[in-house]
């Protein structure tokens, strides 16, 4: 700096300093930075100030001593959280809950969505076409907590739920929708499939409409039917895409929903039910089955930095693959 | 021979065809059913859980209506929906114009922190320790605004909007004199109707739906949108217990089946009257940039 000023008198303009000259290009581009500022600031509040407080996966937090301006406890050694995890049986629930309901959703929920998509593609009235894309789109615009709610005004027990109510009038037996174990995973992808599968297909609709009709009607020229100009043309035309999504749904394997699932869980669908983003809210928020010799909030923290490094990894994992098959990837 | 595949096949076609119409036609049917379902039981004095319709009458609307709590909850529910999506609005348009800059010192190192945090966030805990212990907003709307104020995805999506509209109209703005901000303001808004309607929605659907947050951050029933106040209901209604202290009256009238069946269409209602406005702008504005990253 002392040198650029210094040398002021003697050196053209245009030979300043490299630091002046950065100096420069910032002022050049004040209004962007000053547009920024808002952003800047989020993500130094709610982004960058929470990874400074994950440091309590490795103390024995304490809210009340934090009040007084003092400092948690470490505990030792420094993986005691992460050790208490890993040897509680909850871990595995979780792992296997998690693991199960993310896998139903890439084999049930992931294709449905292009299946529904190549199917509205091949109507060729428009009218009906754009009718049947407005009903669909519906039920995405409904909050989980409406649907949990439908949920229960249908499938639930007895004098208040349709089906059930249907059944015990007809003179059979009831059917536990909601409290029985084994209907916990079919409910929440039937839920997530009717929620969102047509809202899922604007994207693929986006990408088909976009697909040269010529390449079609070459096809047609060529004696291809419907299904092979499916095969040749289509599904080539949205590969890149289907494998975007595909690894957007790998970053976000472990959000198996948050809202839906607190939802749907209760007492007596708990051990098929919890997840890691609904067992850290019941353990860290609402002080539930906190393990003893830890503190709610650090272990929890403890579960969900678990959570967030395993996500990390799978993201990535997937966007390598992606590129190691020739596609573009995500970044 | 050709004449005869050609024939063949479109005779598969038609087949297809009928089976996909009506395919397609009898699955949109089930999509929008339940609300239906719901929509009729709200008129019927004893809701529709018998399968039977009972008696016309919009009683569950009047005590709906009547209730304070559900008439301020949806308040609730438009002031959080309004205020927070015009601060999303801002911010993300803001820096996504910003980052679309390449010359721009830092762009690459802001690009990548972006991209980062859409990868990797601290966790719920982490969070909460933030907005709750350091910054104090719990049990005030700061806390469902703030914390999602940008969201990375839509950030970047928007850059890429950003950055393929044509150079050379801001640059005529800037020899005229414009600054960034002028000419984002006065130029670029006006372009980009499409894609800012489209993120609006995107946001509004998410502030109007959100349960879990205002659920851990607010605590006040007072400041309850209708999302947490229908969860109440429909679960009082089922012997459950809530965790508002709420009156004998106001139990008995939870546990009235219409009000459960109307609650659900007035918390419903409203966002789906923002969807047809916005659904011109949407298939041109909703994919734009957003396939590649």
């Amino acid at each position: 700096m002392t040198h650029a000023t210094g040398s002021i008198g003697r050196i053209p303009s245009k030979q300043k300093h490299p630091v002046a000259r950065f100096g420069r290009r910032v002022f050049r581009y004040r209004w962007l930075y000053i547009m920024l500022v808002p952003t800047l600031l989020y993500y130094v509040l709610f982004k960058f100030m929470p990874l400074l407080s994950l440091r309590i996966v490795f103390q024995k937090y304490s809210p009340a001593l934090e009040v007084l301006g003092v400092p948690s406890p470490m505990v030792t050694p420094w993986y005691f959280n992460f050790q208490v995890f890993f040897n509680s049986k909850d871990f595995w629930m979780l792992m296997r809950n998690t693991f199960t309901l993310a896998m139903y959703n890439i084999v049930f929920y992931f294709p449905f969505p292009l299946l529904l998509s190549l199917l509205l593609n091949e109507l060729r009235h428009s009218g009906y076409k754009r009718t049947l894309q407005s009903m669909v789109y519906l039920p995405h615009f409904l909050s989980w907590a409406v649907i949990a709610s439908l949920v229960l005004l249908v499938l639930g027990p007895a004098p208040r739920g349709l089906v059930n109510s249907l059944l015990v009038q007809s003179g059979g037996g009831q059917i536990p929708f909601l409290y029985g174990k084994q209907w916990f995973r079919p409910i929440y992808i039937m839920e997530l499939i009717w929620k969102e599968a047509g809202w899922g297909t604007i994207i693929y609709l986006a990408a088909l409409s976009g697909v040269d009709e010529q390449l079609y009607e070459a096809a047609v020229i060529d004696g291809a039917g419907r299904f092979k100009q499916l095969i040749h043309i289509t599904l080539p035309a949205i590969q890149s895409t289907i494998v975007i999504l595909l690894i957007l749904r790998m970053g976000s394997f472990l959000d198996t929903g948050f809202d839906q699932i607190y939802l749907m869980v209760n007492s007596l669908n708990r051990d098929i039910g919890m997840v890691f983003d609904t067992y850290i809210y019941d353990v860290g928020i609402l002080g539930n089955k906190v393990p003893a010799r830890v503190s709610s909030f650090s272990y929890s923290a403890t579960v969900g930095l678990f959570r967030s490094v395993v996500s990390l990894v799978l993201v990535m994992g997937t966007n390598k693959l992606a590129k190691v098959f020739g596609e573009e990837g995500m970044y | 021979m050709a004449s005869m595949t050609s024939r063949n096949q479109s005779r598969m076609g038609r087949v297809f065809d009928l089976f996909n119409y009506s395919g397609l036609a009898l699955l949109a049917t089930i999509m929008v059913a339940p609300l239906i379902y719901c929509f009729v039981g709200s008129f019927s004095v004893t809701g529709m859980s018998s399968g039977k319709f009972v008696a016309f009458s919009i009683d569950a609307y009047k005590m709906i209506f009547q209730s304070g709590k559900t008439v301020r909850s949806i308040g609730n529910s438009f002031l959080i929906t309004i205020v927070g999506t015009l601060i999303n609005i801002i911010m993300t348009s803001t820096a996504a114009y910003a980052l679309s800059k390449p010359l721009m010192p830092g762009h690459k190192l802001l690009t990548y922190v972006v991209v980062f945090f859409m990868l990797f966030s601290a966790g719920l805990i982490p969070d909460f320790i933030v907005i709750a212990n350091k910054l104090h907003l719990k049990n005030t709307y700061w806390s469902v605004w703030l914390p999602v104020a940008v969201s990375s995805y839509n950030l970047i999506v928007m850059r890429n909007f950003f950055k393929q509209l044509p150079e050379s109209i801001e640059e005529s703005a800037r020899i005229d004199g414009c600054n960034e901000l002028q000419s984002f303001i006065r130029i670029v808004v006006p372009m980009s109707k499409a894609s800012i309607a489209t993120f609006s929605l995107f946001y509004a659907v998410g502030h109007w739906n959100n349960y879990i947050r205002p659920m851990i951050y607010l605590d006040d029933s007072r400041l309850w949108p209708i999302t947490v106040w229908l969860r109440q209901i429909v679960v009082l209604s089922l012997g459950g217990l809530g965790n508002d202290n709420m009156s004998e009256n106001e139990i008995v009238w939870a546990a009235t089946d219409a009000v459960k069946y109307s609650t659900i269409i007035v918390s419903t209602v409203p966002i789906l009257c923002v969807y047809p406005f916005l659904q011109k702008h949407f298939a041109k504005g909703v994919l734009v940039g957003s396939v590649k990253g």
